[in-house]
């Protein structure tokens, strides 16, 4: 036989993405018929643990929910217990946690971009291989990740987990010679790293695919000069704007049978993406002129709706981190006393940042003195599940021709474009073509 | 260098760790001690340059053995090819990388010692912690010998 009309692919563990998943390909003729990311990664229960705790402690257990993004967890959650004491920060702590947030976003990106990603654009099973033939090249990606670790070390107190941010602001704060030293040592070098790795990874070929659902990304409503990192308000493509407390009158999150995670909706409109193609193409205009250029210079537009090239966008993104960072180093002023004291009421906070995947969404309720009543948590890999599905449906259903083996190398290499982080969403990838 | 690889919270997995822990006492000169999740990628800047870097993590064997000790001197046999997701990431990972970049060291020991209890808390069950006894003189004992050969752990 030649051709076959029922056919089924399943992947059952998902490789080179944050966590544990699968995928499963149902065929029926010439029909994709069903797909579906299978998250089996055992769900995780940190919003009950955080119920009957302290308003302090979010932070450090929020953080323990990624090994990746645990700064986006702590800001998230730092940002909702403030909303709820009724304690905004001062401008220096607000500036110090954006710097400190640009080192996890370039230390995720290099990750993601390097050692996941990039190995799939140059026809390489993983990064080793990648490395034995482009050495140059991985060192940078290596050299990217050491900078954003620095950033987290020096003023998170430690790269994964870091333990110096509290409610508030942080334990300590560190001193502007401290930080001229990371700048001229680290930051500046990793820039240039960062500037050639837009340019290498322009030069990749993308498949010629484009999606359509809205897109949402936090904008910040003050300064329209700040590209969305720490703070601002969410907004979609087709123009919807809301504040992040009404977070939950427009998102809504259902369970499905094949997922430990939730799968999030945008209420009236369905399937929509958060992550960097939606932040990207709302805030193009708010990236740093060298970061505008870089993009321009990879052949980005105002926006961009090819999953494939998120690569791209990721490396501009890193390009833009350490900009940023060199900008919020010239400008440190240590902030003093390094918190606020957020003083419990019985309230309900909400807290909206930029992870690396896309928007993370806090809520918490607490009572008098503080105990956590209630908290809810969004992470951005549950909002895209289903836009992931529904674009690997269209992926697939046309790349019907191509033999299992095939067709699973490219289903994984779409799914890698969202950079899925499934233990934030359980909060991934063995796939199964099923044709019949 | 000696790198323990393990979490502290998880029981037994701490015994890299603990071993680190135990050596930190011992007055050993020139020997950098460190901690690690056991991520690829830090794993490499920790032992990149160095003359010995001796690694202590938990290990499974089948048919079990708690804290009996498994020492591996790299090059061992070729790591699975398929990369996985980075939860997967380990030593392995980080050996066949440093090994593409040239970024391993001169000589890189490793020892797994069998885990008994990886549930959650702090603490090492009995047959471990006496492993980790046991294995923190031997490598005071390795590094000393090293030491004396001139060469920078």
């Amino acid at each position: 036989m030649t051709h076959r009309h029922d056919r089924a692919l399943h992947v059952a563990a998902l490789a080179r993405v944050e966590g544990e998943g699968a995928m499963h390909v149902q065929v029926d003729g010439d029909v994709v018929t069903d797909v579906r990311l299978d998250i089996y990664e055992p769900p995780r229960f940190f919003e009950a643990f955080l119920v009957g705790r302290g308003h302090h402690e979010p932070p450090d257990i929020t953080a323990r929910i990624c090994g990746i993004c645990p700064v986006a967890y702590q800001l998230s959650a730092c940002l909702a217990i403030e909303d709820a004491c009724g304690t905004p920060v001062s401008e220096p702590v607000a500036e110090l946690r954006r710097l400190l947030y640009c080192g996890e976003w370039v230390a995720s990106h290099a990750l993601h971009v390097y050692l996941l990603h990039a190995p799939d654009f140059l026809g390489y099973p993983n990064v080793v291989e990648l490395a034995r033939d482009h050495r140059a090249a991985v060192e940078r990606g290596l050299a990217l990740k050491q900078a954003g670790n620095a950033i987290l070390e020096l003023v998170g107190g430690r790269p994964i987990h870091p333990v110096n941010v509290r409610v508030g602001g942080f334990h300590r704060a560190p001193s502007p010679p401290e930080l001229r030293a990371l700048a001229r040592d680290v930051l500046r070098p990793a820039l240039d790293h960062a500037l050639a790795t837009a340019e290498w990874v322009a030069g990749f070929t993308f498949p010629d695919f484009t999606i359509d659902h809205e897109l949402l990304a936090l904008v910040d409503p003050v300064d329209p000069q700040r590209y969305p990192i720490d703070r601002g308000a969410p907004r979609t493509s087709a123009g919807r704007s809301f504040a992040v407390a009404e977070f939950e009158q427009h998102i809504v999150e259902t369970q499905v049978p094949h997922s430990t995670a939730l799968h999030g909706r945008l209420a009236g409109a369905g399937t929509y993406l958060t992550g960097p193609l939606a932040r990207y193409s709302l805030n193009h205009a708010r990236l740093s002129p060298l970061a505008r250029q870089a993009a321009a210079a990879a052949g980005l537009g105002e926006r961009c709706d090819n999953p494939f090239r998120s690569i791209v966008v990721r490396a501009v993104e890193m390009v833009y981190a350490l900009d940023e960072a060199l900008r919020l180093v010239e400008a440190y002023e240590p902030p003093d006393p390094p918190y606020e004291e957020a003083v419990p009421r019985a309230a309900t906070g909400w807290g909206a940042t930029e992870a690396p995947r896309g928007t993370l969404f806090h809520r918490y309720r607490l009572d008098a003195d503080g105990t956590i009543a209630t908290a809810r948590i969004v992470p951005p890999t549950a909002q895209n599940q289903p836009a992931i599905e529904a674009d690997l449906r269209r992926f697939v259903q046309d790349r019907l021709g191509l033999d299992d083996g095939r067709l699973t190398t490219e289903c994984e290499h779409a799914i890698r474009n969202y950079d899925p982080c499934i233990s934030c969403a359980t909060h991934f990838l063995d796939l199964t073509v099923e044709r019949r | 260098m000696v790198i323990g690889v393990g979490n502290p919270y998880r029981r037994d997995d701490g015994v890299g760790p603990a071993v680190v822990d135990r050596l930190r006492g011992a007055g050993l000169s020139g020997v950098t001690l460190a901690e690690s999740d056991g991520e690829a990628c830090a794993l490499m800047l920790l032992w990149h340059g160095r003359r010995l870097a001796i690694v202590v993590d938990a290990v499974r064997a089948e048919p079990p053995c708690p804290g009996r000790v498994h020492r591996l001197v790299v090059p061992w046999p070729a790591p699975p090819g398929r990369s996985a997701g980075t939860h997967a990431t380990g030593p392995a990972d980080a050996v066949a990388l440093a090994r593409a970049l040239a970024r391993l060291p001169q000589r890189l020991v490793v020892y797994g010692v069998e885990a008994a209890d990886t549930g959650f808390g702090p603490g090492l069950s009995p047959s471990v912690a006496s492993a980790a006894d046991r294995l923190a003189a031997l490598i005071i004992g390795e590094a000393r010998a090293a030491g004396r050969a001139g060469t920078r752990a």
